[in-house]
């Protein structure tokens, strides 16, 4: 291929180092500080996973002290905006639980702790993600317990 | 539902309708001020063949993503996507998933999904409150 000026910025295959469990979850795309050794710093971090099966996913109870994204996608767009499964979101210190069974984005401000997240219920897969404005996971997070 | 002390923090899917053919959005109406936070995200299923925006950029770092709509299988990708990027318009092919990264101030695009065998997502992630764009 012939020498291209923005080719580095196409990141084909991209994945993200965050471990994931399969058979339980599979991951798409995403992105982290592997990739700014050819981009540059930048403060952000994300991942699309497939959920495939009912689990309670890895993370504990914790903050981040920066915001973050969490999102719900369903997998097509036959029963928008059916999710084709439920999930339940533990939000802030009472583990206040929040049930997902839509297309849903749920913003975690700096400093409000979130999880556990249990995927009660995959009729159909779908995908589920994070985006926060950091430049790694694991340096913008602590734990909440 | 009774009150709770979180809830404002979710913003779930309502019903959605085409914004062109073959292009189904998410449609949220999130609020401009959502507890500080001040990058967004939405996403498209595009299930025909189309041509989406013309030339253009942002103040504001972007990441296009595409995905398949099979989660058990990545190599499930039915589409081919050609992204015009910069203001040559150099075109990169997507047809495995990707992550595209469009640097403030980059001009980029239209994106043509030239070929979509299978429908695709198409997700935009960027740092800033409203999708502001200013011509190439």
């Amino acid at each position: 291929m012939a020498e291209s000026k923005y080719d580095k910025y196409v990141l084909r295959g991209a994945e993200s180092t965050i471990p994931v469990f399969p058979p339980r979850e599979l991951l798409n795309i995403g992105f982290d500080e592997k990739y700014m050794e050819k981009l540059g710093r930048m403060d952000i971090n994300f991942n699309f996973v497939g959920i495939l099966t009912p689990h309670v996913l890895f993370d504990p109870p914790h903050k981040h002290n920066c915001d973050e994204y969490l999102f719900f996608i369903p997998s097509d767009h036959e029963n928008w905006p059916d999710l084709g499964g439920e999930a339940e979101v533990a939000i802030g210190e009472e583990w206040e639980k929040h049930t997902i069974t839509t297309a849903a984005v749920i913003c975690m401000p700096a400093g409000v702790q979130h999880a556990p997240i249990f995927m009660k219920k995959v009729d159909k897969p779908f995908y589920f993600g994070h985006c926060l404005l950091a430049e790694s996971y694991g340096s913008s997070q602590f734990d909440a317990l | 539902m009774a009150e709770t002390k979180y809830g404002k923090y979710i913003v779930r899917g309502t019903a959605g309708k085409e914004s062109m053919p073959g292009v189904i959005p998410s449609a949220f109406g999130e609020p401009y001020d959502w507890a500080g936070i001040k990058h967004r995200m939405k996403w498209d299923y595009v299930s025909k063949p189309v041509r989406m925006e013309e030339a253009h950029s942002h103040d504001f770092d972007e990441f296009l993503c595409f995905m398949g709509t099979n989660p058990r299988d990545k190599e499930d990708f039915g589409a081919e996507i050609e992204v015009a990027m910069g203001k040559e318009g150099e075109k990169q092919v997507i047809n495995t998933p990707a992550v595209v990264m469009i640097p403030r101030g980059m001009v980029h695009s239209p994106i043509n999904f030239k070929k979509v065998d299978k429908t695709v997502i198409y997700c935009s992630i960027y740092n800033a409150q409203e999708y502001v764009k200013n011509p190439a």
